[in-house]
């Protein structure tokens, strides 16, 4: 602790803390444009100089660390003429009339109402939300005094890239976008080019941001103090009237997110500053989420078939359609689907109402889980990750097997690259290299199994080995040099994601190399990076066969058996699957998007996603969130929750009276889900013994599952722009 | 060890008396400035010339001895006396020259001096009065040996320096160079003993010693005529430093526009490794020193030490806030010491001669000597070294033999674009640090550049503000925003539109420049401004009230009249103007037509009898007002 004096006043800080920490810790207000707590001090707007006795000139407090005896003043006249004045130069550049304007105080409710125009002509039109730290700044020290002439910069706008639109002719230059892509993200798509008056943010050459490598994670917007760069999918919105802070949907990350609302509609996603996602959201939970909620194919009207034609009705006369339809078969001849993106409380409900009129044949649309039931039975006790993503932060090596974190997991990216900025050597191996973080060594394989077996190959040669840092000039080549470094590493973290489950056998034999490479290296996390959100709660909600209710395997065989196997003559779908047998003879599909063989649904239900659902999803690290949104559903749509109810009571399902809303379902069943804590932590170094063969594994390989998709939906279809992406990307389904 | 430096030196000395005894040797000038004055062509007329005859002449190419305004230059050495300095010379001239040297006769326009003691009547040139006055220490070889042979940096005494500071201990060293007085010679003027001994006491390893070559003040070159003229004093200097401060590691961060200066250092860093001067255990001894190259891409701003370690380190050349500075937390994040060139050459004479004789020469509170490049409308324009505490008027009026063209003194502008202008009544100041910076101009790098009474001191701001606004890094508001307004408040000055409050206004913004900026290229760029302002008022009023420029420079303010008593009718004037707008019957006094008039001075450069004139015009309102008038 050091004591320091700051405007008369002795007050004690932590040693290292800089003056503007200092200052503020002590309320004390000292403006800044440049700043921002997440990323490292930049010193370049200028507004929060301070005189500081023995320093000849003054200094910023935001990069001068605080030092004993250290005597501040943070206003005085001197400086504050000076702040204005270089108000008064940023102010003459950068369209400011809603600051300046004589009728500014009666329009200020306007604000931010919407941008009417592309580009900004005046108070009305520009594309900040009533979120300008210009404003504030000018707000905070009164600054009213133009006196040197104004000229605008006005710059061609960028509008042609996918999801951001750049105006730098507002842009401050404050540098946050370019220090977040670089220190937050490791990207570097954009940086500070040319120079003197024309310097601007931008990418080499000017390029497309297509090209820039760019992830459209959105974090620069998130920074801009101004607005210079704005989302497309939102700038036309205005300012949110309500907003929730919920879990995204969208992947296993389970980041939780502020949800914005206008009118009903779902409008725009922004990050939670401080949350387990460090702040940060990604290109489908933003931008690719509002328009796939808000998708013009999503389903309004439930619907029976009659005939060729499906006609739309009531929902009385399809829940009834749906009961008569299943009347007709034994509860062994009916299987049930469980969509990853359903809540937990949702998936309870549905193997509830079914297991309640006989049904067991229930199973999760997941190409993961049965593949990872094969491999690991017997020698864990559950499926899941072990330890967490917080266990990324303090690695020392990380391997990503079959995923290139870009489209499923893009968040956790952020904390891959401060690990590796810490030194954690980190692989990649993936069959999509294009866009993988650059600061990894990228390994372009489109099925690791023989890699796996020669990096375990080489763990025995391993420990002998001598200066193999070289880039894959290691004996045995790339296998030898991860071989090695998860040998050295003392915190190794492996990470598996879903590529290598496209072919089921791949599949099994990944999971199973990976837990043997996992155990032999003594790794610090395992982190199973599942293709779809609510995975790990879909197996702690008994909606995968062999799986018991707590998420444990079951020792003895269940009586499970396959939705989609032999014998199966009605269906149950709440997420689309690729081919329904022939042998089907009656399907009952729930969900909010058509799908490839909707035709053959006898009744449709339409429900919701999670921007107007509630609930409970479990991420891949067993991170509990919640889903709390308040879109207005498209015309007749209802909660599946809601549907399941009512179908529950029609088909006389019991236990369902005390139920009334989906936490009653949570706080009776889920008693180890808090919210925003990981569920109890669970040892899979103790083998848990022979599980019996015959027991039932969720089947896998016909599900339709991937990045791209959302329940079912192509969400390129709904998203031109994410489309244009990942076909940049060198993404084909 | 010291055996084998021993007989090194004797070896050179013997390299350097053979070449001293030989017969005959012409010695060129082949530093830059040579070469762009023509010393390729003269060489060439030279070889061309002896090839007729049968004598036997060696052609040795040398440094820049600093006297620019004489290139391309020749020394040639005859019968083992003192080579003889011609200066100013065309190829036609050598036939002729050299017949007259080898004839015995010396003398002729082309005639500066002997270098070393005058004989047969012909003056020594150190008795030259561009060169009497001065101190050459930083520039002792230059110009006198060639750069790239270490034999001639041997025999003058090369090394010597680095062979002394190995007998001392690092802290020694660090003591030697605080007690010289030394202060850095790149603007700040902080002292380079308490500099390294930072560096030195700083925690962290490696360490990083980089001299800085990124030399971009407008009419500068004093850095690349040291590094073009004695690259191994450079070199010693950066290794006496590693030595002190404790670091294996130098880098030399040069202007990819100094290609000669590049190419010398690579040669000479080559030869010094191969001699044991450089690279692994130097003379011997347990101190290793490796050098390398780093070009800078040519931005003004990569002088400043924080923005040139972020260009080392690939990154885009900005500057940061400091604390932390280099000492701490520097290049890579280590400690890191960065020297001016002119710092780092004056290391080797420091430890050779010690500290006692370096701190005699100067004033107490600046030791040493200056250099400077004496620009602009001077007599004698080049590269000079004087003691501190010489006057600005000494520097004026006896190195650069006054002002040109018998014009008259106006202005003296020090330290480039951070600099500023100071008038005749400041020329009795004395050179050091704190008297220029008390006079509102300051010491900087060692620009000098002299004006007379055609220049017009508001045109003359705009020009450094231009410079120094187009050479912003754009990251912070009051260099990139600020020095455009001053920049455009000038130019609204000079073409006649400036109004009250202008002054103002500009003073206004000057000190929010100053004040608010990051780094000191923002924080000196008013200077230039500001001390025009302070000491020429009369002109900006001039220019603003009366719409007049007293220098007749700005080209809005003026119009071009011919004198019609002068003129002879010669249509010299008419035939050169490139817009046909002078008009006037052959053998009669010919007129401009003003409206049509371009203002290139065409007619003024051609005019003989001194008949073409610049008047007053300020800009006549009636364009705007005479038409609307309708009458």
């Amino acid at each position: 602790m050091v004591d320091i004096t700051m405007n008369g006043e002795d007050i004690t800080v932590e040693d290292g803390k800089t003056v503007l920490h200092a200052a503020r810790d002590n309320d004390i207000y000292i403006p800044t444009l440049c700043n921002h707590s997440e990323l490292s001090p930049y010193g370049g707007c200028r507004l929060c100089l301070v005189k500081i006795e023995g320093f000849r000139n003054y200094v910023p407090a935001c990069t001068t660390p605080v030092s004993d005896g250290m005597v501040i003043s943070t206003s005085e006249e001197g400086l504050n003429d000076l702040r204005k004045g270089i108000l008064e130069l940023i102010l003459s550049e950068h369209p400011s009339s809603c600051i300046v304007c004589d009728e500014r105080d009666e329009c200020l409710e306007l604000h931010g109402e919407s941008t009417k125009a592309g580009r900004i002509t005046g108070c009305r039109f520009c594309p900040n939300r009533r979120s300008c730290d210009l404003f504030d700044v000018v707000e905070k020290i009164e600054f009213n005094d133009f006196r040197i002439p104004v000229e605008y910069k006005e710059l061609p706008l960028h509008r042609a890239d996918p999801f951001v639109q750049r105006d730098m002719s507002i842009c401050i230059l404050c540098g946050r976008c370019v220090r977040v892509c670089e220190e937050i993200r490791g990207v570097g798509a954009i940086a500070t080019v040319h120079r003197s008056h024309d310097t601007t943010i931008g990418t080499a050459f000017d390029q497309p941001l297509t090209d820039s490598g760019c992830v459209f994670c959105g974090a620069c917007l998130d920074v801009c103090p101004t607005g210079a760069i704005s989302s497309k999918t939102t700038r036309w919105a205005g300012v949110p009237d309500e907003t929730v802070t919920s879990n995204c949907g969208m992947c296993s990350n389970g980041c939780r997110a502020v949800m914005q609302f206008k009118w009903g509609k779902f409008t725009n996603v922004e990050p939670v500053q401080d949350g387990d996602n460090w702040g940060q959201v990604c290109l489908r939970g933003r931008f690719a989420s509002v328009t796939t909620v808000n998708s013009p194919m999503r389903l309004e009207y439930p619907k029976v078939r009659t005939g060729d034609i499906q006609q739309p009705v009531n929902w009385e006369k399809a829940l009834d359609a749906v009961v008569e339809g299943l009347k007709a078969y034994s509860p062994d001849e009916i299987g049930v689907v469980a969509s990853p993106f359903m809540t937990s409380e949702d998936a309870f409900l549905l193997q509830k109402v079914f297991r309640s009129i006989g049904c067991e044949n229930i199973a999760t649309a997941s190409k993961m889980i049965g593949p990872l039931q094969m491999a690991w039975r017997g020698q864990v006790d559950r499926i899941t990750s072990i330890g967490t993503r917080d266990d990324i932060d303090d690695a020392d090596a990380i391997l990503i097997v079959g995923s290139d974190l870009s489209l499923d997991n893009p968040v956790l990216q952020t904390r891959v690259h401060k690990a590796a900025e810490k030194g954690a050597r980190t692989f990649i191996v993936t069959e999509h290299p294009h866009n993988a973080y650059r600061g990894a060594d990228v390994l372009e394989e489109p099925c690791p199994t023989g890699l796996m077996e020669d990096v375990i190959a080489a763990l025995d040669s391993a420990g002998s080995c001598e200066g193999c840092s070289g880039d894959g000039d290691h004996e045995g080549g790339w296998a030898g040099t991860i071989a090695h470094t998860l040998m050295a590493a003392e915190r190794p973290v492996i990470m598996l994601g879903q590529e290598p489950f496209a072919v089921e056998e791949d599949g099994v034999a990944v999971s199973s190399l990976i837990l043997k490479l996992f155990k032999a290296v003594s790794g610090k996390a395992l982190l199973i990076l599942w293709d779809g959100p609510n995975v790990q709660g879909l197996m702690g909600s008994a909606c995968v066969p062999g799986i018991g209710l707590d998420g444990e395997l079951l020792k003895e065989a269940g009586p499970n058996k396959p939705p989609l196997g032999d014998g199966i003559k009605a269906l149950l779908l709440t997420e689309p699957v690729s081919d329904i047998p022939d042998g089907v003879e009656f399907v009952a599909y729930m969900g909010p998007y058509p799908f490839d063989g909707i035709e053959r649904a006898d009744v449709i239900l339409p429900t919701c996603t999670y921007a107007d659902s509630v609930g409970t999803i479990v991420a891949m690290d067993r991170l509990v969130g919640s889903i709390e949104t308040r879109a207005r559903p498209p015309t007749m749509a209802k909660r599946d929750f809601q549907v399941l109810m009512d179908l529950g009571g029609r088909l006389g399902a019991e236990g369902l009276s005390n139920i009334e809303d989906p936490y009653d379902i949570s706080t009776s069943t889920f008693v180890d889900y808090h919210i925003g804590k990981h569920i109890k932590e669970m040892d899979v170094s103790a083998d848990c013994g022979p599980v019996d063969p015959s027991s039932p594994v969720n089947p896998a390989g016909k599900w339709i599952s991937g990045p791209l998709r959302y329940r079912g939906l192509d969400i390129t279809e709904a998203s031109e722009d994410l489309g244009a992406v990942v076909r940049k990307w060198g993404w084909t389904e | 060890m010291a055996e084998d430096l021993k007989v090194q030196i004797e070896r050179a000395e013997e390299v350097w008396n053979t070449l001293q005894a030989k017969g005959d040797v012409i010695y060129l000038g082949t530093a830059s400035c040579g070469i762009a004055a023509g010393i390729r062509q003269v060489s060439e007329a030279i070889t061309e010339h002896l090839s007729t005859g049968d004598r036997d002449v060696e052609l040795v190419e040398v440094g820049c001895i600093g006297m620019c305004c004489f290139e391309p230059m020749i020394y040639v050495q005859t019968g083992a006396k003192a080579p003889v300095v011609y200066g100013g010379l065309e190829p036609k001239d050598i036939p002729k020259l050299l017949d007259g040297v080898y004839g015995g006769d010396y003398e002729n326009d082309h005639l500066l001096g002997v270098i070393g003691d005058g004989f047969d009547g012909l003056q020594s040139i150190y008795d030259h009065p561009m060169v009497a006055p001065q101190k050459r220490i930083i520039t002792e070889n230059a110009g006198l040996s060639d750069p790239v042979d270490i034999d001639h940096y041997l025999a003058r005494g090369g090394f010597k320096g680095l062979e002394r500071a190995l007998s001392m201990t690092p802290d020694e060293v660090v003591d030697e160079v605080l007690r010289s007085g030394l202060r850095g010679r790149g603007g700040a003027g902080f002292p380079t003993g308490r500099k390294w001994a930072l560096c030195r006491a700083a925690e962290g390893a490696p360490k990083y010693m980089i001299c800085n070559a990124d030399e971009g003040d407008p009419g500068a070159f004093m850095d690349r005529s040291i590094l073009e003229g004695d690259p191994y004093r450079v070199i010693e200097g950066m290794i006496i430093a590693g030595y002190a401060i404790g670091c294996d590691e130098g880098i030399f961060y040069v202007r990819a526009e100094y290609p000669l200066a590049i190419e010398r250092l690579e040669i000479c860093m080559a030869e010094a490794e191969k001699r044991g001067f450089l690279g692994n255990n130097i003379l011997g001894t347990d101190f290793s020193h490796q050098l390398t190259i780093k070009k800078g891409a040519g931005a003004f701003v990569c002088g400043e030490e924080t923005a040139l370690m972020a260009s080392i380190e690939g990154k885009r050349g900005m500057p940061r806030p400091r604390p932390p500075f280099p000492a701490q937390k520097g290049l890579w994040g280590k400690p890191t010491n960065i020297n001016n060139v002119k710092s780092v050459s004056s290391v080797p004479s420091i430890l050779r001669a010690g500290a006692d004789w370096y701190a005699a020469v100067g004033t107490d509170s600046t030791t040493g000597t200056a250099v400077f490049c004496i620009t602009g409308k001077i007599n004698h324009t080049g590269l000079i070294e004087v003691p501190m505490g010489i006057t600005l008027k000494e520097i004026v009026e006896d190195i650069g033999g006054g002002v040109a063209n018998g014009r008259s003194f106006k202005a003296v502008q020090t330290g480039g674009p951070s600099g500023g202008c100071l008038p005749a009544d400041k020329l009795d100041l004395t050179v050091d640090f704190e008297s220029l910076t008390a006079a509102g101009a300051i010491m900087g790098s060692g620009g000098m550049v002299v004006m007379d009474d055609e220049n017009c001191m508001v045109d003359v701001a705009k020009f450094f503000i231009s410079f120094t606004q187009y050479e912003s890094c754009g990251k912070c508001p009051p260099c990139r925003i600020g020095t455009k307004k001053m920049k455009d408040l000038l130019e609204k000055i000079t073409v006649g539109k400036g109004e009250d409050g202008d002054l103002e206004t500009l003073e206004r913004l000057a000190s929010t420049v100053k004040a608010g900026s990051l780094c000191a290229l923002g924080g000196t760029a008013p200077n230039p401004v500001l001390s025009t302002i302070r000491y020429f008022r009369d002109e900006y009023e001039a220019h603003i009230k009366d719409k007049v420029c007293p220098a007749k420079a700005c080209r809005e303010l003026i119009a071009y009249t011919i004198d019609a008593e002068k003129c002879t009718g010669c249509t010299l004037c008419a035939r050169n103007c490139p817009t046909s707008c002078i008009e006037g019957e052959t053998k009669e006094a010919h007129v401009i037509d003003t409206d049509a008039c371009v203002k290139c001075g065409m007619c003024i450069t051609s005019c003989r009898f001194d008949a073409v004139h610049k008047i007053d015009s300020p800009p006549s309102q009636c364009a705007d007002e005479g038409q609307g008038g309708g009458d």
